[in-house]
C-alpha cells in the first residue's frame, strides 16, 4: 500500500511540476489541470477512504505554489473527488468521454469557486482562457486516469 | 666607352631607385613573366585543384561538420553573453536603485515558479527567510513594483504579484500628486482606486508609490494610466493601469529592506 502511494505521490509531484515550472511558462493564462485527471483516476480505480486521504493530503501539498485561500483547493478537489465518487455508480466512469466532459467541467467549476472566493474579476479575456484551459484539461483527463490505473494497479498485474 | 654608357644607365636607374619611381621595363618584365608563368602552370593548377576539390573533398565535408559544431557552439555562448549583458544591465540599473535609496538594502532572488491557478498571481521565488526575506517585505525589479512577500521559509518565499486582485498598493500620480490605492485585476492590468472624478489626471500619466503604509519605499514606478473612465453619477473614476514591470517575464527580482526598521521577529522564520 505505502508503495501506490509513494508513486502516487511521486506522479502528483510531477504533474506539479509541469504545472508550476513548464504551462506556467508558456503563458500566463493558460493551465492545463493534470491533477483533476489524477483525482477522476483516484474516484474510478482507488477505494474511497485512500482516494479521499491523498486528494486531501495532494490539495494541501498544492497550496504551497498558489496564492488561493488556505484551503481552497482542498475544498474544491475533496468535493470534486466526492462528487464523482457519487456519480460513479450512475455514470460508467472508465470511459474516454465521459472523462473528458468531466474534466472539461470540472475545471470550469473549479475556476468559477476559486475566482468567487479569491475575488478575481471575470472578463472576456479570462473566459476565453478558462475554456482553452478546460478543453486541454478535458483531452489531457483520459491519459491520467489510464495513468493513476497503472500506478494504482500494477501490483495486481 | 661601352663601360661608361653602362655605368651612366645603372647610375640613371640608382637614381630612380632612390627617388622610389618604378622603371617601367622592370615591371614590363615581371608583367611578362608572371603571364608565360599562368600559362605554363594553368593546366597542372587545374589538375592540382581537381584533386583537391573533387577527390579530397571528403576531408572538406568532415571539416565542414566540425567547423558547423564550431559555430553552434559559439552561437550558444554569444546567447550566453547577450543573457549576460542583459543581465548587468538590470543590476546596475539596481545599482542605480541603491544609490537613490541608501537607507534600503536589496536582497536579490530569482523567480523559480508562477502560481498554479489561474486564479491567482503569485510567484515563488529562490530566497527565505535565511537570506533576509520576510512577510510583506516589498519586491522590486529595475523597470518598478513587482508585489510583496506573503509567505516565506528559510529557503523560498512566495511574492503576491501587484497584479492579484488581493493586491493593494497606496500610490500617487506623480503628474499632480493625487493619491489613490492601486489594486490588481488579474489579467496583467491594475486599476487606481479612490480618485475623484473631477481631479486633473491623463492618459499615460506616471503611478508610483507613494510611501504612505510604509511598506514601500516612496516614488518607486508601479504603472501608467490607460484608460479613464469619467462617469458623472460615481463619485470616484474607475483608472485602468498598465503596470511597468511585465509580472510573468521577471526574472530577478530584490527583496527591499529598510534598514531603519526592526522586523517582527516571528515574522523572520
Amino acid at each position: 500500500m505505502q508503495t501506490k502511494w509513494i508513486r502516487l505521490l511521486l506522479v502528483f509531484l510531477f504533474v506539479v511540476f509541469l504545472e508550476v515550472c513548464f504551462f506556467s511558462s508558456w503563458s500566463a493564462m493558460f493551465r492545463v489541470d493534470l491533477f483533476l485527471g489524477m483525482v477522476i483516476g483516484l474516484a474510478v480505480f482507488c477505494p474511497f477512504s485512500h482516494g479521499i486521504a491523498f486528494v486531501f493530503v495532494a490539495s494541501v501539498l498544492m497550496q504551497a505554489f498558489s496564492g488561493v485561500a488556505t484551503g481552497g483547493f482542498a475544498l474544491v478537489y475533496v468535493f470534486s473527488f466526492i462528487f464523482l465518487d457519487m456519480i460513479k455508480d450512475v455514470i460508467y466512469l472508465e470511459n474516454v468521454p465521459p472523462q473528458c466532459v468531466l474534466g472539461f467541467l470540472l475545471y470550469v467549476m473549479i475556476f468559477f469557486v476559486l475566482s468567487f472566493m479569491t475575488g478575481n474579476p471575470l472578463n472576456r479575456g479570462t473566459i476565453s482562457s478558462v475554456l482553452l484551459g478546460a478543453v486541454f484539461t478535458g483531452m489531457t483527463t483520459p491519459l491520467m486516469v489510464r495513468l493513476v490505473s497503472c500506478v494504482w494497479g500494477a501490483d495486481e498485474r | 666607352m661601352t663601360a661608361c654608357i653602362f655605368s651612366v644607365i645603372i647610375l640613371v636607374l640608382i637614381s630612380l631607385g632612390q627617388r622610389g619611381s618604378s622603371f617601367f621595363g622592370v615591371s614590363f618584365v615581371r608583367e611578362g613573366f608572371f603571364c608565360v608563368e599562368r600559362v605554363v602552370t594553368a593546366p597542372f593548377d587545374y589538375v592540382s585543384n581537381l584533386w583537391t576539390d573533387y577527390v579530397f573533398v571528403v576531408n572538406a565535408r568532415q571539416e565542414n561538420l566540425e567547423l558547423k559544431k564550431k559555430q553552434a557552439a559559439m552561437e550558444v555562448r554569444c546567447m550566453r553573453m547577450e543573457d549576460l549583458r542583459l543581465e548587468n544591465e538590470r543590476l546596475l540599473s539596481m545599482a542605480g536603485f541603491q544609490d537613490q535609496y541608501p537607507q534600503f538594502t536589496l536582497h536579490p532572488s530569482r523567480v523559480v515558479a508562477q502560481d498554479i491557478a489561474l486564479v491567482s498571481r503569485t510567484a515563488v521565488i529562490d530566497q527565505g527567510s535565511r537570506s533576509g526575506f520576510f512577510t510583506d517585505m516589498p519586491i522590486v525589479n529595475p523597470d518598478g513594483v513587482v508585489g510583496r512577500i506573503i509567505d516565506v521559509s528559510p529557503h523560498t518565499s512566495q511574492a503576491l504579484l501587484i497584479t492579484d486582485p488581493n493586491s493593494a498598493i497606496s500610490a500617487l500620480v506623480l503628474s499632480n500628486r493625487v493619491r489613490g490605492i492601486v489594486k490588481g485585476r488579474g489579467q496583467g492590468r491594475l486599476s487606481l482606486e479612490y480618485v475623484r472624478t473631477g481631479e486633473d489626471i491623463h492618459v499615460g500619466d506616471m503611478v508610483v508609490t507613494s510611501g504612505l503604509l510604509g511598506i514601500f519605499p516612496r516614488g518607486l514606478k508601479i504603472g501608467r494610466i490607460e484608460q479613464i473612465h469619467r462617469d458623472r453619477h460615481n463619485i470616484f473614476a474607475t483608472i485602468i493601469l498598465r503596470p511597468c514591470v511585465h509580472v510573468r517575464r521577471i526574472e530577478e527580482i530584490f527583496g527591499v529592506e529598510n534598514k531603519g526598521v526592526k522586523k517582527n521577529a516571528n515574522q523572520m522564520d
